[in-house]
């Protein structure tokens, strides 16, 4: 069963000279409690992709299938954890940035409060209810957003690469949190990303795309892969390599 | 014994030649090297007008530069005076006593005229002075003669001095009038020729202050103590001017008519002014009469702290001689 | 740190304030032209002690709090015109360039001429002072708000209007507040200057018209003492904003300055 299913979809928007397309056509399927990333070169339209299926953008052409509806609106069903720290309400508490968007979705005052506290808990940041987001690091920051999201119960998790603007180690230290999290919570994800280190870390499944106007190069299964120091692992990841430098294209840089 | 004596001497004589160069250097210095002349709009300063066209005390006074102002309020040739930009200032009685019971150095040095102030109002619903109650009331201000007669009016009608205060809007005259005509304000508390000029266009009189203080002074042309002491001469030859200005005005209406419509730039005719200098209330005279009635009021109703002693108490040495009161 | 600089003001202040005395002892200066500070702390005090300060200030500042709330509404329609219409955001720019550099007492010849020799001139005056920079920096606000947390708007499925009441406005309020406070400082003096030039006297007036009567009446400590009170009613109104921005940008994280 598929949470969500993308056929032929195009994306593009309007610039100075004309219609710039960035998605040709992405055709794939989301299965459910998987964990799918799309992996691409600058310029190929993963984020735009990420934030069609959030119905942030419309297609140009192409449908986007959710739960058998196609005229996709920006819910709570497909939250998302945006890249840019500024993604908190500076305004509010930590406790209430996740608290505020269940109320907003028909909890009760007490029973969301409850429930943020709890997700909170899940990414370890239950000391810091009280503060303002401005006090905590950019780490500390993305987590309280991933609990966010989580707490609103998501049909699909998007994440547009959520750990972009992180040092090297709390990159990985967040991926690792992050798999530990979707275990626990079983929640399906989708996950945009640059780099082949964090597909691979974090993916079950990895969708290439091409350079812009893009498609759908190829998408590998990476969930059996064992370890880093592997061979299996290292020969994916040469492959990835390849995929990605298609057309003697800008290689892109592994995270780490 | 004889050296000490010889002492003496000489320091005697060099203190009394120090005294008779003092004295004569005040005497050879006959007036101030720069004089302004400031007033109001109104043809009660008509005396004034005529020396300001006559150049009267330019030709006396060769060696000082005269210049002439029209300033919209007493209050704001007080403040001129006060800060010494202005030698000779004129306005009336009310500045006048406010300012001397403020310790403000500006004394009458000569008179102009005693003048009906009439109270003016365009609505003909506006009969009494009870019916100003609540209504706008321009003036040249609070302390202004007007002003004082304002409040003696409310007092005489309404049993409280103060009971039209919060009506008093502070206009001068010109713009006051195009406001009462035009509806903007309820009433003008004026003076000749503008009540004149209401009344041609449609306003009526709703009181006037001879009614409440009987005939009073109403402009005088002041200067400081100061000034006076310093140069004596000047302020009597600046009196006697003034005494013949107001001959002129007595004696030959037409040609002060003329200075009158020149000054103003033709308009209005030279008929139209010597119709006002008749009828409007003014008599051009040197001696000031009931300066003592208003300070006493003014005293009453709390608007000066100290009362003068006479009437002499407000005036320089040259107008000593008239019947004042 | 702050008790030090504080401290040093306080020192500073009680030097000025005696070359001050020292000036007007030694001077001879015309007590009419120039209050020592011993008259004008005496005349300050007499007249909060008999109320003839209290009134004065009262009414300036209630038609100041009327005027300021009539500008800031006026502001808020122009500011949500703008936000939503780029005709909108035309208008404000062209009436702003046009407006915000005149000195607001400008106005008030024009505002007696519509709405009579009334307090509503000079509510009117005020007001119209007040607006532009609080629509300027509020439309500023509005439209420097960071994307990502309107996307974050939707996608937590707010509707639209409780996108504008629940993310644009909090956080545009770094802009608003500082808006606010240019506002009200240009609101405080086009209200004193327009007081001054209104000139109505009789027992109801603001400050302004407190200072006029006692230039009236020769009384120049009340002048000083009025200026003095201005100059403190300044200083409470800088602390009560520090203080609104203390709670509310600063513990944010978000003034910017």
């Amino acid at each position: 069963m598929a949470s969500a299913t993308l056929d032929s979809v195009r994306l593009g928007y309007p610039t100075a000279d004309g219609l710039h397309v960035a998605v040709d056509d992405a055709t794939f399927e989301v299965e459910e409690r998987e964990k799918l990333i799309v992996i691409g070169p600058s310029g190929c339209g993963k984020s735009t992709l990420l934030r069609a299926v959030a119905g942030l953008v419309q297609p140009l052409a192409g449908t986007i299938e959710i739960a058998g509806s196609t005229t996709l609106r920006p819910g709570p069903d497909r939250a998302v954890v945006f890249q840019e720290f500024d993604q908190l309400f500076p305004w509010r508490t930590v406790l209430d940035n996740v608290a505020y968007p269940l109320r907003v979705n028909g909890r009760g005052r007490r029973e969301a409060a409850e429930r943020a506290r709890a997700f909170l808990e899940l990414t370890h940041l239950d000391g810091a209810s009280g503060r303002h987001p401005h006090e905590l690091s950019g780490g500390m920051k993305q987590r309280v957003a991933i609990a966010r999201a989580l707490a609103l119960e998501p049909r699909i998790l998007l994440m547009d690469e959520p750990f972009g603007s992180l040092d090297a180690i709390t990159r990985q230290r967040l991926q690792a949190e992050l798999n530990r999290i979707v275990a626990e919570t079983g929640v399906t994800l989708l996950f945009v990303t640059h780099s082949i280190e964090e597909a691979l870390v974090v993916g079950d499944r990895v969708v290439v795309m091409s350079p812009a106007p893009s498609r759908v190069l190829e998408i590998v299964d990476v969930r059996s892969l064992g370890g880093p120091s592997t061979t299996e692992y290292s020969e994916m990841r040469g492959r990835l390599r390849r995929l990605l430098a298609v057309d003697r294209e800008e290689l892109v840089a592994d995270a780490v | 014994m004889n050296r000490i004596r010889m002492l003496v001497l000489a320091a005697a004589l060099a203190a009394a030649l120090i005294a008779a160069a003092g004295a004569g250097g005040r005497a050879s210095v006959s007036a101030p090297g720069k004089v302004t002349i400031a007033y109001q709009p109104g043809i009660g300063y008509a005396p004034l007008i005529v020396l300001k066209t006559q150049h009267t005390l330019e030709a006396q006074f060769p060696d000082t530069t005269f210049t002439w102002k029209v300033l919209s309020s007493g209050a704001a040739i007080t403040s001129g005076m006060i800060s010494g930009d202005i030698q000779i200032g004129a306005g009336g009685v009310g500045p006048l006593i406010v300012g001397w019971a403020s310790g403000v150095d500006a004394k009458i040095v000569a008179p102009l005229d005693w003048g009906d102030l009439w109270l003016m109002a365009k609505d003909p619903a506006i009969k009494t002075i009870a019916d100003l109650k609540g209504k706008k009331i321009a003036m040249p201000g609070p302390t202004s003669i007007q002003g004082v007669v304002l409040r003696k009016m409310a007092q005489a009608k309404l049993g409280d001095a103060h009971a039209l205060d919060a009506g008093i809007i502070s206009m001068d005259h010109p713009i006051a009038m195009q406001a009462l005509l035009s509806g903007q304000i309820d009433a003008h508390l004026t003076s000749a020729p503008f009540q004149l000029q209401e009344k041609v266009h449609g306003a009526h009189v709703v009181a006037r202050s001879y009614q409440y203080f009987g005939a009073h002074s109403f402009l005088d042309a002041w200067e400081s103590q100061k000034l006076y002491d310093q140069y004596p001469q000047f302020s009597a030859t600046f009196y006697k001017d003034v005494s013949q200005a107001i001959d002129l005005i007595k004696k030959n209406p037409t040609k002060v008519a003329h200075i009158l419509m020149d000054d103003s730039g033709g308009i209005p005719t030279w008929r139209q002014y010597k119709q006002w200098l008749a009828s409007s209330g003014l008599t051009f005279t040197l001696r000031p009469l009931g300066l003592m009635r208003f300070a006493n009021f003014m005293h009453t109703i709390n608007m000066i702290g100290k009362m003068p002693s006479s009437w002499k108490d407000l005036v320089l040495p040259p107008v000593y001689a008239q019947k004042g009161s | 740190m702050r008790s030090s600089a504080a401290l040093r003001k306080a020192i500073l202040l009680a030097l000025l304030v005696g070359v001050w005395e020292a000036y007007v002892a030694t001077s001879h200066v015309d007590h009419l032209l120039f209050a020592s500070p011993w008259q004008t702390v005496h005349a300050f005090a007499a007249g909060w002690a008999d109320g003839s300060l209290a009134g004065p200030t009262w009414t300036t500042l209630r038609i100041l709090l009327e005027s300021f709330g009539i500008g800031l509404g006026v502001a808020l329609g122009f500011t949500v015109m703008a936000t939503l219409s780029t005709i909108g955001t035309d208008l404000l720019d062209l009436l702003t360039s046009v407006f915000n550099p005149l000195p607001g007492v400008v106005v008030l010849p024009l505002a007696m001429l519509w709405f009579g020799i009334d307090t509503s001139a000079i509510v009117f005056t005020v007001a119209f002072a007040t607006i532009w920079p609080i629509a300027i920096n509020m439309s500023m606000g509005f439209k420097t708000v960071s994307p990502t947390v309107v996307a974050v708007g939707r996608t937590i499925g707010l509707k639209p209007l409780r996108i504008v009441t629940d993310v644009l406005i909090p956080a545009a309020l770094p802009h608003a507040v500082t808006g606010l406070k240019t506002a009200w400082a240009f609101g405080w003096r086009t209200m004193i200057a327009s007081e001054l030039v209104f000139g109505v006297a009789g027992s109801k007036g603001g400050l302004g018209n407190y200072i006029n009567n006692a230039r009236l009446y020769f009384l120049t400590p009340r002048i000083f003492a009025g200026l003095v009170t201005i100059a403190l009613l300044g200083v409470v109104f800088e602390s009560l904003f520090g203080l609104a921005e203390r709670g509310t940008v600063v513990r944010w994280g978000m003034k910017h300055s």
